[in-house]
C-alpha cells in the first residue's frame, strides 16, 4: 500500500516537473540493465512512488543501484528522463543526510584531493616506472568553489 | 613529410586523462601519450581535477556543475579544446559545457564561484572523446597502420557514456553503435557480432553490489566468447577494469569457464603502428590469452617478411 504525503510530494515535484509526464509504460524498466539482474530495482516504480510522494520513497536503498547508463533517458517516450529524476531524488536524500556513507566519503575525497581515487605512493611509483608525472593533490581550489559558507 | 612540419600542422588539445586512468590504469595514459602525437594529435597537460563523476553528481548536481566548469574554464584559458580518454569524463564535460553555454543566468552564478580562483567560463571550448576525433580523420589512421591486425577477432563494447545521452554525445546510434567497430576494422582486425553487445558493463555496481556486477560480466564474456571473439575492445577505462581485473573476480565467484582479455582501443592502434605488446602496456592487464599473444607476435614477423 502506498501512503501519500502531500508535503513530500510537493517538495519532490518542485524540482521534478517532468515526473508528471510519466504514463507508466515501463519502457524505462524494460531497458534497465539493473532490473534485468535485480527485480528489486525498478525505475518505473521508483518514479510513481516519487510522484505520489510515497513515504517509503526516501527510505528506499534502491536508488543507489542505478548504473547511470542513461538508457532509460534515451528510450522514455515521454521525455521524463528517469535517470535525471533519480539523480534529483538522490540529491534530495543527500541534502537530508540520507545518502550512503560511501557516497559522502567519495565526494569528500574529490573535494579534498581533486581525484576520485586515493593518491598513494604505490600509484606514483607505478607512474614513475612508465615515465609519467607523479600525481599531487589539487583539492585546495575545489574547496574554495564548492564550499561557499 | 619531415617531423618539424608535422609538429607545426598538429592541432593541440588539452588532454583530459581522468582519475581512473591516472590512478588505476597508468599504462593507458602511457599508450595514449605514445600514439596520439603519431596520429597528428598534439596533447597538453592542464591542472584538471576529477570531471567530476556520476557518483559526485548523485550527491549534489550544483557542485558537480561548478567543478566541471572549472575544468572547462582551464581549457578555455589556454585556448584549447578538450580531448577525453574516458567516455564518462567526456560526457560530464560535454553536458556541463552545453548547459552553461545555453543558460546565461546560471553561467553568471557559476562564474561568481570561479572568480574566487581567478577563472571564468566563457563558452569558447569544445569537448570530444578521442575516438570522435580519430573517426573524423580516419585517413591519417589508415596511413599510419604498418602491421595490420589481420585475423584477430574482436568483440566491440562501446559502452554507455560515449553514446548516451545521444542529444549530448552526438557520436553514434546508441541502439546499434558501429563507429568503434569501423575504427577497429581500419586496423585490419575482424569484428564479431555478439548478442550482448549493447549491455552495460555494470562497472559502477562492482563495489556496492558485486553479485549483480559479476553476473553482468559473466553474460558479456560468455556471449562474446561463444560468438568467436578472442578479446574485447573498449574505449573506456571503467569498462576496461570491469573486463580485466573484475572479470577474474567474477570468474572465481560464479565459476564460469571462459575468459577474454581486453584492449583499450589505442592499445590496438599502437600494435597496428608497430609497437609490441609490452610497449602498449598489454602485460599490465590481468586477463591473458597466450594463444592470442602468439598470434599477434606472429603477425609482426609475417608482415616484416612480406615487406
Ligand atoms: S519510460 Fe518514461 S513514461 Fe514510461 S514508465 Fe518510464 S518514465 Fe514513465
Ligand atoms: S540510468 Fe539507471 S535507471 Fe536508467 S536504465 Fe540505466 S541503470 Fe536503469
Amino acid at each position: 500500500m502506498i501512503t501519500i504525503k502531500t508535503d513530500l510530494r510537493r517538495k519532490i515535484l518542485e524540482h521534478n516537473e517532468d515526473i508528471k509526464k510519466c504514463y507508466q509504460c515501463s519502457t524505462c524498466s524494460a531497458s534497465c540493465p539493473v532490473l534485468r539482474y535485480d527485480p528489486d530495482f525498478n525505475p518505473r516504480i521508483l518514479i510513481i512512488k516519487a510522484l505520489y510522494g510515497s513515504e517509503d520513497t526516501l527510505e528506499s536503498k534502491e536508488f543507489w543501484k542505478c548504473l547511470s547508463c542513461d538508457r532509460c533517458n534515451e528510450r522514455c517516450p515521454q521525455g521524463v528522463n528517469p535517470y535525471n529524476v533519480l539523480l534529483k531524488l538522490k540529491n534530495f536524500l543527500f541534502s537530508q543526510n540520507l545518502a550512503p556513507k560511501e557516497r559522502i566519503d567519495a565526494r569528500e575525497l574529490i573535494i579534498t584531493t581533486g581525484f576520485s581515487y586515493p593518491i598513494s605512493s604505490a600509484v606514483n611509483r607505478k607512474r614513475e616506472s612508465m615515465e609519467l608525472e607523479a600525481l599531487e593533490s589539487i583539492g585546495e581550489e575545489l574547496k574554495k568553489i564548492v564550499e561557499t559558507e | 613529410m619531415n617531423r618539424m612540419n608535422r609538429m607545426n600542422r598538429m592541432k593541440q588539445y588539452a588532454l583530459f586523462t581522468g582519475c581512473t586512468i591516472k590512478a588505476a590504469l597508468p599504462h593507458i595514459e602511457m599508450v595514449a601519450r605514445k600514439v596520439l602525437p603519431l596520429l597528428d594529435i598534439g596533447i597538453k597537460e592542464l591542472a584538471f581535477t576529477c570531471c567530476p563523476n556520476a557518483d559526485f553528481r548523485s550527491t549534489d548536481e550544483y557542485s558537480w556543475l561548478v567543478v566541471a566548469a572549472r575544468n572547462l574554464a582551464l581549457a578555455e584559458k589556454e585556448g584549447l579544446e578538450i580531448l577525453g580518454l574516458c567516455p564518462g569524463c567526456t560526457q560530464t564535460l560535454r553536458e556541463a559545457n552545453m548547459v552553461l553555454k545555453d543558460d546565461v543566468s546560471l553561467r553568471a552564478e557559476i562564474n561568481k564561484r570561479l572568480g574566487k580562483i581567478g577563472l571564468t567560463f566563457k563558452g569558447t571550448t569544445e569537448v570530444n572523446h578521442h575516438l570522435v576525433v580519430l573517426h573524423r580523420q580516419i585517413d591519417i589512421l589508415l596511413q599510419r597502420v604498418t602491421i595490420p591486425l589481420y585475423g584477430i577477432k574482436l568483440a566491440v563494447h562501446t559502452g554507455c557514456h560515449l553514446l548516451m545521452p545521444s542529444r549530448i554525445m552526438q557520436f553514434d546510434n546508441p541502439e546499434q553503435p558501429r563507429k568503434l567497430g569501423e575504427l577497429v576494422k581500419m586496423l585490419g582486425s575482424t569484428i564479431i557480432n555478439y548478442p550482448e553487445e549493447t549491455l552495460c558493463c555494470g562497472f559502477t555496481l562492482f563495489g556496492s553490489h558485486k553479485d549483480i556486477a559479476s553476473r553482468i560480466i559473466r553474460d558479456k564474456v560468455e556471449s562474446a566468447f561463444l560468438s568467436g571473439a578472442e578479446a574485447f575492445v573498449v574505449p573506456c577505462p571503467s569498462c576496461y577494469q570491469q573486463f580485466d581485473r573484475n572479470q577474474l573476480v567474477a570468474k572465481r565467484e560464479l565459476k564460469f569457464e571462459y575468459q577474454l582479455p581486453v584492449f583499450y582501443y589505442l592499445q590496438l592502434v599502437g600494435l597496428a603502428m608497430g609497437f609490441d605488446l609490452d610497449e602498449v602496456g598489454y602485460y599490465h592487464g590481468r586477463v591473458r590469452s597466450p594463444g592470442l599473444e602468439d598470434k599477434i607476435k606472429l603477425l609482426v614477423k609475417k608482415t616484416v617478411v612480406n615487406l
